[in-house]
């Protein structure tokens, strides 16, 4: 009897002392006070973002902090977020107020069924009119270049552009995200099948010589780090940061060109009315001077060409950028997919 | 002869009328939770592009990817089911019934794979048996070779990190049973001349059968349901188990129903997870197993003499093997200054952990995720003790949805989270129709779906528990003139009370660190470690993310280690 109650209480006590860990830690947590401190304008803008979790806190925070208005933030990989709005949609409302994902695909077909409101920021005619999409449907807000990246203690190749990648002493030693899980990797397939150069025949001869996958552009990040890989494509600004920490990785810019890898921001058109000014704000702020050099702090080159870059990039009239081909992404994005699952998981 | 005004008395009597009561609230909860979200998946599988129909399941069958899925999925999920089970209950085995040196520690020690992330073990393995790993490079150093000897990127080393990751599902579930073994039973086999080996295989462990098979069959949908091993060791290759095929599907928003397809799929892997659960009724059915009669006496171990040093030496082995090595690759990333240098002297720092706690929203995620943890495993302990009492012992009032609920609680655990997280957006994003409460985009919805999904362990795990219990035990209480409620208290109770918290233990440690679900289902100020892990280990920063692992582990193992100081080393494994 004793022995049974002394089990039950250590159960419960097990149960509260979790209890007790988790209500102290939502009492002292300062970021829940300080948002009930922060100025009085009315609104929050809510986001839904497949960006880096930390590098979009921050950034909101310094737009709360000019702005007054208040964020919420949704942050997953891209495929769950699309498949999270997918759901919310087919059950007849969303809570998102702006898209934030290198989906650009899936933003058209949104567009489509009239559910973005085609907003144009405050400074959208300071910026090349290539970052506004479809009649300011999204526009860029920074750039972010698919490009090869090397370990420095382990490559043994002399790598200049896209096809180097088939020197066979790369054989099992390079590889890419898989496009069918990351954004940035379709949006790089799909630029380099499009070029005379490069097509189909480029990853024929990329899977002769045993090309690898990785699930994201972070896995990309790690393995050519420890030198699992020698070279790898992936998005410019995780490398630079690697090296600015002092990681043996360094990259390379294809002479045929970088592959600007779209990530455009996007308002709904079923934003309810008390949030409509927040989300607009957030826009204005994205494109406007004190948000361009945010973004540069952060490691990424922005879209205005008066904030300069960030340490270690090239100016950015010195990047060759490669056709990205937008109008195939949007017309054949299946077709392209479906191609590719052929090539590489049809054996 | 007084009988209708004594029946009357009797129905109106409130403690005959508890248990009744109980298993009604249990049941009502239970549908409301596991049952409707379950059949929104079902129902939303059958929606085609032209309306309702089967055109999503005959894309199934059409669909030379998932048909390579499916194979590849059994050619891993068969062997290392089968392995784990057999290593799992050995080290049971050898812990509780045996005198091996320091069986008291290694009894917790062995338990400890479970409490790490399948998203960093298999990051930790990668970093032994990957290309550039520990292991393969100190065999090449060896030998002299200029390639890694060993490729854990294929089947085979799926099926080699599952099963020595897994083994701890029927660890922790055989051990309680293989303490409760009458050991009159094994002396009298050793009295006869067999050696503790034949005594263990021709007497302990046939008696075990139904645990054993319970085990089997939660580890089987364990692997079956996995996602972290099959993500990260599948992907250079392109290797795609039915989990990793599904997510696929979720990550085409290009085809028109991707997300009805996917159910679809889905539903076709929770077929795998039933058919084990239908055979392991047929083998419980056709037996007639009970261990635990009126006078168990305190386990004896059987004495090992000279073997107990070679099996000592095997426990070591797979001690370091499972649990010294990955968690050492984890501790050791999670102290490194500079990912890709060498790890030495000049490259160690404490920044990460303190960076960890720079993250705005980490506490919070660590708040929110032991609160769900801790409240899911005692709802899941609660709810999956009533439904399984009244399954199986039936004494209650028969209800012959017993065994739909069964299958009901199956199929939330045997597809992929994200489908669940799907499902729980369609049923709840929605306010309540009566009470007008919306739960999705609160901590709530977090809840209800780890329940939803966690019930299965717990209720595999009591269930196994319970038909091991003679029923002559609660028979004697009745007879005796205590009530249902009271025998239930007093016999039930206390012998079920190590199973009890060994299903707490197995919702906690996977509960603590949920991704899939989470990473669809959080929102602001509702953060979990999950979704904390996931963003970090998506964006490339391994070293906060095995420093976030690190903490984690240490918190499931320091709150065992107070259950089990606490509980006088009744409770806790």
């Amino acid at each position: 009897m004793k022995r049974q109650m002394k089990k039950a209480a250590a159960l419960a006590a097990a149960a509260l002392l979790a209890l007790s860990v988790a209500g102290c830690s939502e009492k002292t947590d300062p970021a829940s006070a300080a948002g009930s401190q922060s100025e009085e304008k009315k609104g929050t803008v809510v986001v839904y973002t497949s960006e880096s979790q930390d590098l979009v806190t921050d950034m909101l925070e310094d737009f709360k902090a000019k702005t007054g208005y208040d964020y919420s933030l949704f942050r997953s990989g891209t495929g769950d977020v699309i498949a999270k709005l997918n759901a919310e949609l087919q059950t007849g409302s969303t809570e998102a107020n702006v898209l934030w994902f290198a989906d650009i695909g899936y933003l058209y077909q949104l567009d489509e069924q009239g559910l973005i409101e085609h907003y144009t920021p405050a400074g959208a005619d300071q910026i090349d009119s290539k970052f506004n999409y479809n009649d300011s449907m999204a526009f860029e807000v920074r750039q972010i270049f698919n490009i090869i990246a090397v370990n420095t203690l382990k490559n043994t190749v002399e790598i200049k552009d896209w096809y180097d990648l088939c020197d066979p002493a790369l054989s099992g030693k390079f590889a890419m995200a898989n496009p069918s899980y990351s954004g940035g990797a379709f949006t790089t397939l799909v630029a380099h099948v499009n070029n005379d150069q490069l097509g189909w025949q480029f990853y024929e001869d990329m899977k002769a010589n045993d090309i690898k996958f990785e699930q994201s552009n972070g896995n990309l990040q790690t393995k050519i780090s420890s030198g699992e890989y020698m070279a790898v494509s992936v998005v410019d600004f995780m490398i630079r940061n690697a090296q600015n920490e002092g990681a043996p990785v360094e990259i390379i810019w294809p002479e045929s060109g970088a592959v600007m890898v779209p990530t455009p921001v996007a308002m709904l058109s079923n934003v309810p009315e008390e949030n409509q000014a927040a989300c607009r704000a957030l826009m204005d702020y994205m494109l406007s001077e004190d948000g361009q050099k945010f973004f540069v702090e952060q490691g990424y080159i922005p879209v205005s060409e008066n904030v300069g870059v960030p340490e270690g990039a090239p100016n950015v009239s010195d990047i060759k950028v490669m056709d990205m081909a937008l109008d195939s992404f949007i017309q054949d994005s299946s077709a392209i997919r479906e191609q590719f699952e052929t090539i590489f998981t049809a054996n | 002869m007084n009988s209708s005004r004594e029946k009357l008395r009797q129905r109106w009597n409130l403690e005959e009328m508890a248990p009744t009561l109980i298993w009604w609230v249990t049941v009502v909860l239970l549908t409301f939770v596991v049952v409707y979200p379950s059949l929104v998946l079902i129902w939303n599988s059958f929606q085609t592009a032209d309306g309702i129909g089967l055109g999503n399941y005959l894309a199934v069958f059409q669909d030379p990817g998932i048909l390579k899925s499916v194979k590849n999925t059994l050619v891993v999920v068969i062997p290392s089911t089968i392995l784990s089970t057999a290593l799992g209950v050995f080290l049971a085995w050898a812990v509780v019934r045996t005198d091996v040196p320091g069986k008291r520690h290694w009894k917790t020690l062995l338990a400890i794979p479970y409490l790490i992330p399948p998203f960093i073990g298999a990051v930790a393995w990668t970093f032994i048996l990957g290309p550039v790993g520990f292991f393969n490079e100190w065999l090449m150093k060896l030998f002299g070779l200029t390639d890694a000897p060993i490729n854990l990127y294929t089947l085979g080393g799926m099926v080699f990190v599952m099963t020595i990751y897994r083994y701890a599902v029927p660890y922790v579930v055989v051990l309680p049973a293989m303490k409760k073994i009458d050991s009159t039973i094994e002396e009298a086999a050793r009295v006869s001349g067999a050696n503790p080996w034949r005594t263990m295989m021709d007497v302990t462990l046939p008696l075990l059968t139904p645990s054993i098979m319970g085990a089997t069959l939660l580890v089987f949908m364990f692997i079956l349901a996995d996602f972290g091993v099959s993500a990260v060791l599948g992907a250079p290759n392109q290797i795609r188990l039915m989990t990793t095929q599904i997510y696929y599907l979720i990550n085409r928003p290009d085809l028109p129903n991707n997300l009805q397809l996917a159910s679809a799929y889905s539903l076709l892997l929770a077929l795998f997870g039933l058919a084990g659960l239908w055979a392991y009724n047929r083998v419980l059915r056709t037996n007639k197993y009970v261990v635990v009669a009126g006078k168990s006496t305190a386990a004896k171990p059987s004495p090992l003499g000279k073997g107990k040093w070679p099996l000592f030496t095997f426990l070591t082995l797979i001690f370091t093997v499972t649990t010294v090595a990955p968690i050492a690759a984890t501790v050791v990333t999670a102290l490194t200054k500079t990912f890709g240098l060498p790890f030495g002297p000049g490259n160690i720092t404490l920044r990460n952990f303190a960076r960890l706690l720079d993250l705005s929203n980490i506490k919070r995620a660590f708040g929110n995720s032991l609160f769900l943890s801790a409240v899911s495993g005692l709802l899941v302990t609660v709810i999956a003790l009533a439904v399984a009492y009244v399954a199986i012992k039936g004494g209650i009032r028969r209800f012959h949805g017993v065994r739909l609920m069964q299958v009901m609680v199956t199929l939330p655990y045997a597809v992929p989270g994200t489908i669940i997280a799907l499902a729980m957006i369609l049923a709840f994003a929605q306010p309540l129709p009566v009470v007008g409460v919306k739960l999705y985009g609160t901590i709530w919805i977090l809840l209800i779906a780890y329940v939803a999904r966690f019930m299965n362990l717990g209720y595999n795990n009591i269930s196994g528990a319970i038909s091991q219990i003679d029923r002559s035990l609660e028979e004697a209480s009745r007879v005796s003139g205590a009530s249902h409620l009271r025998t239930f208290q007093k016999i039930m109770l206390p012998l079920l009370m190590p199973s009890l918290y060994s299903s707490f233990f197995l919702v906690v440690a996977p509960t603590l660190s949920e991704i899939t679900l989470s990473s669809l289902l959080w929102s602001v100020g509702n953060e979990t470690i999950g979704t904390v892990v996931f963003s970090t280990q998506e964006e490339g920063k391994i070293l906060l993310t095995a420093a976030l692992a690190v903490i984690l582990i240490l918190i499931v193992v320091v709150l065992n280690y107070l259950v089990r100081h606490f509980s006088g080393d009744d409770v806790g494994i």
